[in-house]
């Protein structure tokens, strides 16, 4: 088979991602109640949350959420481009569908471009590593139906959407309460990395890919005074099955590592020996 | 629920080390001292306990310690800790990964099949991480924990007076284990009654002034 024939391969690297979600409102909802079309979205806020693995196997992490006012659109696009460098893996919910080409279209509505970053990701092909959107993973690319974030974080157990719901986000927007709106996307956002956690642990057949990374995320809810209003996500069934399960896992990579220095010794002893 | 046959309350001391002057080392922790407190019931529902602690000085090596708890640690048990993910874990596993090979192995050889499968974090319920300190929460249970104060216990391990670190050690694995079952309500009773018992009895023990003494 020539490599022609083959699909590109699609195993995200787990290093460095940045999940990300984004709140839109509407001008003019449909009459019908429908789902408006992806022109008719103007973003307001986004959050991006970005985890990098250390060279030491410990994870950092750092939350974005911009806020996109009337009038400051370009800086808006600038900062959402920012949040995704080059050599990171992007990962949203249905962010292919909607997040991404929502984030596309009005970029280019507000004449902002030179945006190599949200290009990168807005352009990653289905089969890449540029960009996974979890809504088409679940959905074994388009297999079987595609599933809600909130559908899965409930299967999952993950305590997503506790404050309030996307169809509120219009009223609140309006109203002025854009903390809520604020806070409403980061939860989607946290949501989403951790039903990323979920899928890399799965895909990869390893549960470190989640309970490691979540077991870290777990001390910086719980030691960020600024990330009070997300503790819950620190002590969900996950996160608790993360922590449960992390010391274990650590301490295996510290066994093999102390077998490999063992081994190691011994080799050097036998040769030292045969030397004499 | 208390459901294990064997459990296992595990703390450990360190002290924090600035990174070398040329560079080599980066600055870190050092472990200056474990305790472990075993709880064991026999099939009749009879509880033995066991309490072990050690602390070194300054200029032993981490390693030594390592090779003390290695040789303590049951096979198999339950292991409760307060944040073990955190604190303990990561304190034992960096002694492991400067402790010359045999030792690290036959450490970790031990202690594998103790966080394998799950451990018991009572920090979890108190803000894991952001909690406060084991004395605070114990205190609300009326269970004594000791309270660590940073600079003592370097000092003491500088100039190594440590037999006072060695009973605070001994007291926190103590508490450990006492606030999990506290903490396990009805199930723990019978577990709290014998610990109690058990705590009293070496208090007699330790009341009961040797022959050679003076009154």
């Amino acid at each position: 088979m020539g490599i022609w024939q083959q699909r590109p391969r699609d195993d995200h690297p787990t290093g460095l991602v940045v999940a990300f979600d984004i709140e839109t409102i509407v001008q003019n909802e449909p009459a019908d109640g429908s789902f408006p079309t992806i022109p008719q979205h103007q973003p307001v806020t986004a959050a991006f949350l970005r985890a990098t693995r250390a060279a030491d196997g410990t994870h950092d992490f750092r939350l974005d959420v911009l806020v996109c006012r009337p009038g400051e659109e370009e800086r808006f696009y600038r900062k959402v481009d920012s949040c995704l460098p080059a050599g990171v893996v992007g990962i949203g919910w249905n962010s292919r569908g909607f997040d991404l080409a929502v984030l596309r279209l009005q970029a280019m509505s507000h004449r902002t471009f030179g945006l190599d970053g949200l290009a990168r990701q807005a352009q990653a092909a289905r089969y890449d590593t540029t960009h996974c959107d979890l809504a088409d993973q679940f959905a074994s690319y388009g297999s079987s139906r595609t599933l809600s974030l909130a559908a899965v974080c409930e299967t999952l157990q993950i305590p997503v959407k506790t404050s309030v719901h996307g169809s509120d986000v219009g009223a609140l927007w309006r109203a002025g309460d854009v903390e809520a709106v604020m806070r409403y996307v980061a939860e989607d956002t946290i949501a989403t990395w951790m039903c990323w956690l979920h899928w890399a642990a799965w895909k990869n057949a390893d549960p470190a890919e989640m309970a490691l990374p979540l077991a870290d995320f777990a001390v910086w809810l719980q030691t960020m005074p600024a990330l009070e209003p997300f503790r819950g996500f620190a002590e969900c069934p996950p996160t608790r099955w993360a922590l449960a399960h992390a010391p274990g896992l650590r301490a295996a990579r510290a066994s093999a590592d102390a077998e490999r220095r063992l081994a190691h010794e011994r080799d050097e002893q036998a040769f030292a020996a045969n030397a004499r | 629920m208390i459901t294990h046959p064997i459990y296992i309350a595990v703390t450990a001391a360190t002290v924090s080390m600035p990174a070398s002057i040329d560079g080599v080392h980066a600055a870190g922790q050092h472990l200056i001292g474990i305790a472990l407190f075993i709880a064991e019931r026999d099939r009749w529902g009879r509880w033995r306990f066991a309490r072990r602690a050690r602390a070194i000085s300054a200029g032993e090596t981490e390693g030594a310690l390592l090779n003390w708890a290695a040789a303590r640690l049951p096979e198999e048990a339950m292991l409760i800790g307060w944040n073990v993910d955190h604190g303990l874990v990561p304190a034992l596993l960096d002694a492991a990964a400067t402790a010359p090979p045999t030792v690290a192995h036959r450490f970790l050889g031990g202690l594998l099949p103790l966080l394998t499968g799950g451990v018991v974090d009572m920090a979890l319920g108190h803000g894991g991480a952001g909690a406060p300190t084991l004395a605070a929460i114990a205190a609300d249970m009326a269970i004594y924990a000791p309270t660590w104060n940073v600079d003592a216990t370097a000092g003491a391990w500088a100039i190594g007076e440590v037999g006072q670190l060695r009973r605070d050690l001994a007291d926190e694995a103590l508490a450990i284990w006492q606030t999990f079952v506290r903490s396990a309500g009805v199930s723990g009773l019978g577990a709290e009654a014998a610990t109690d018992a058990w705590v009293l009895r070496r208090h007699r023990m330790n009341a009961v002034a040797p022959t050679d003494s003076p009154a």
